[in-house]
């Protein structure tokens, strides 16, 4: 996982949280916890600051995890407002994360490994987003999708009929606007 | 020294501390990440400077070695090494050593370029051996301890410890091998390795177009040789077809000269047999007469200059008539003369060409048919196209090449008189104008001989 993830981690963590609950969570997952931006650490890291952040707050992992991603894609349009500001809807924007988002991630933080997803953009109103990674993290996805709806001032729904956290071979994303 | 945050409480102090080292940390990291992309960029621009000039060298040297001994230079700068060197493949021997050298310190490395210059290599021996046999580059960390090295074997002191050789590839083909040597033990480098065969494959390029060139220019100098020794042979044949015409015309005319004095003045002593025998005689001289006159026709046609001026195809059909009046009549043809154009020619040619085609058009006619004969013309893209069209015999399709061959008839002559060369004669006048001529035929509805010559010769335009 690349340090950006971490350090994402982090600024969303201190700002609702505040700094010493980071410290905190650092100490009960047992982490090193010095992460830049460009390096490259262990995917174990990540879910052990969820654990211990489920712990401390009494929240399921997904729930942290979603959060997470919805927190972070304020940050992210602050940081590159270039992936944002050609697009008006979530729908747009997310039609560009294989073809422009990641290839610009890979250029960016070169070994980065960013996951493939497959589109169904028949029907107007729903937009279907097959996902597959070894690292089961479609809680993020959902996440980030929620906070690019936020960024746009739409509200979204996402159900996922599929799931590999449900044993399925890979997650789909159903999203509507409410 | 005064402690840092001493007026903090130590449990906050402790946890700064760690914030402080945490960051701290993170940012070396990042120090060193950023170092690191820095070299790595610029072993990389390095890289392409390399790639880019060997492909320079490849593209404009005079020649293979110039681009091999170029080529050499780069790598050897690039590397840092002081020696390279190049062995050609040679189908006999295997590797063959050039004396195409990169040497930093010439004395130093003198015994090496000898022995090398001496020894060449066989598939699988010492560096470049094993580079021809897999086709891939080899890396010998120190060739003093190789046991396949020969060189090392040859001289006591060859100066050079660690070496590389990479191949140069025209296709899956090793057509030569580059080696490099330096004077102290290097660790083997895959990824130098990697980026010396796409050198190779680069080189392979160069003398793939050399050997391209080569072979062109083989072509064009065994073609030039065929052409003269074609040109030679048809200028004899002529000059014999013309000499041996010419000389034969003297005694032929004799020959009937006397048979017809014989028949004339002393008939009445010769029985009926006799008389029948010198008559054939003296026909098959005549025969042989016109033969003679038409393969001398032939023949001066490639050999007479050329002497080509403004020719009006219309006036020169209608003397040609003019001339043929009397077959005209005789067979009942109707002749249908369309606009023809005016082109540079050869008129005493033209004039042939043209009566051999109505000779034709009205010699071979249906039995029971009269012939209807017309001539048309057109000019299109410079070239006149001129039609001879008739409703005689035609001919089978198949034959359509055939019959403008020297001698070759479709029928006896019993039925059509006639030596076989006219049409043979018509095409040489045509081609001497640079031009085609095409028969179309069916059989029993009729032939079309289509001329094709261009309008102009490049004649200065009349004042």
């Amino acid at each position: 996982m690349k340090g950006i993830v971490y350090n994402l981690l982090e600024v969303c963590v201190s700002r609702e949280y505040g700094e010493d609950m980071w410290d905190d969570l650092l100490a009960a997952a047992g982490v090193d916890g010095a992460y830049t931006s460009v390096g490259s650490y262990p995917d174990e890291d990540l879910f052990a600051l969820v654990a211990a952040a489920s712990e401390a707050l009494g929240k399921p992992p997904n729930s942290i995890i979603r959060w997470f991603g919805c927190s972070a894609m304020p940050l992210l349009a602050g940081q590159y407002p270039s992936f944002f500001e050609p697009h008006t809807s979530t729908r747009a924007f997310a039609l560009t994360l294989n073809g422009i988002i990641h290839p610009e991630v890979r250029k960016l933080y070169p070994g980065a490994d960013v996951p493939t997803f497959n589109f169904d953009g028949s029907t107007d109103d729903l937009l279907v987003m097959g996902y597959w990674s070894p690292r089961r993290l479609c809680a993020f996805a959902e996440g980030l999708l929620q906070g690019a709806a936020h960024h746009y001032g739409e509200q979204i729904v996402i159900e996922q009929p599929q799931c590999m956290l449900r044993d399925d071979a890979r997650c789909v994303l159903e999203i509507s606007l409410r | 020294m005064t402690e840092p945050f001493e007026d903090v409480g130590s449990a906050e102090v402790v946890r700064l501390r760690r914030r402080l080292d945490r960051e701290r940390r993170a940012r070396q990291e990042a120090e060193r990440i950023s170092e690191q992309a820095t070299r790595e960029l610029y072993e990389r621009q390095q890289e392409l400077a390399l790639m880019v000039a060997v492909a320079r060298a490849a593209n404009d040297s005079a020649d293979v070695p110039d681009a091999l001994s170029r080529a050499i230079g780069h790598v050897c700068e690039y590397m840092k090494w002081p020696v390279g060197h190049v062995y050609l493949a040679d189908a006999a021997v295997g590797l063959r050593p050039t004396t195409i050298w990169h040497i930093d310190d010439s004395e130093c490395f003198e015994t090496f370029r000898r022995v090398t210059e001496a020894t060449p290599l066989a598939t699988g021996e010492g560096l470049g051996g094993r580079v021809l046999a897999t086709g891939r580059p080899v890396w010998l960390p120190d060739v003093t301890v190789e046991a396949n090295f020969p060189r090392a074997r040859l001289a006591a002191d060859i100066a050079v410890r660690g070496g590389f050789g990479f191949p140069i590839l025209v296709g899956a083909e090793v057509v030569g091998v580059m080696e490099f040597f330096t004077d102290s033990v290097q660790p083997a480098d895959a990824r130098l390795l990697e980026l010396m065969a796409k050198i190779g494959t680069e080189l392979g390029r160069v003398i793939e177009r050399d050997r391209a060139r080569a072979s062109e220019q083989r072509l064009n100098r065994e073609l030039a040789g065929r052409a003269t020794e074609l040109a030679r042979s048809n200028t004899e044949l002529e000059q014999f077809a013309s000499i041996a015409s010419h000389d034969l015309q003297e005694p032929l005319r004799k020959v009937r000269t006397f048979t017809e004095r014989v028949l004339a003045n002393e008939a009445g002593q010769l029985s009926e047999q006799g008389r029948d025998y010198l008559g054939r005689a003296n026909a098959s001289a005549a025969r042989m007469q016109t033969l003679i006159q038409d393969l001398l026709t032939f023949s001066r046609t490639a050999t007479r200059e050329r002497s080509f001026a403004a020719v009006d195809l219309g006036r020169l059909t209608a003397d040609v008539l003019e001339d043929l009046e009397a077959a005209v009549q005789r067979s009942k043809a109707t002749v249908v003369v369309g606009a023809l154009p005016t082109i540079d020619a050869d008129e005493l040619q033209m004039r042939q060409l043209m009566q051999n085609l109505l000779t034709n058009a009205l010699k071979f006619r249906r039995e029971g048919r009269s012939p209807e004969v017309s001539i048309d013309g057109i000019v299109s893209d410079g070239t006149a196209e001129i039609r001879v069209r008739d409703n005689g015999i035609g001919f089978d399709p198949q034959y359509g090449d055939r019959i403008f061959r020297v001698f070759e008839r479709l029928h006896g002559r019993s039925r059509y008189d006639g030596t076989g060369i006219g049409l043979a004669l018509c095409r040489k006048i045509v081609e001497r104008h640079g031009g085609t001529v095409r028969a179309d035929g069916v059989p029993d509805v009729g032939s079309t001989f289509t001329v094709a010559i261009p309008v102009s010769q490049g004649l200065p335009t009349p004042r």
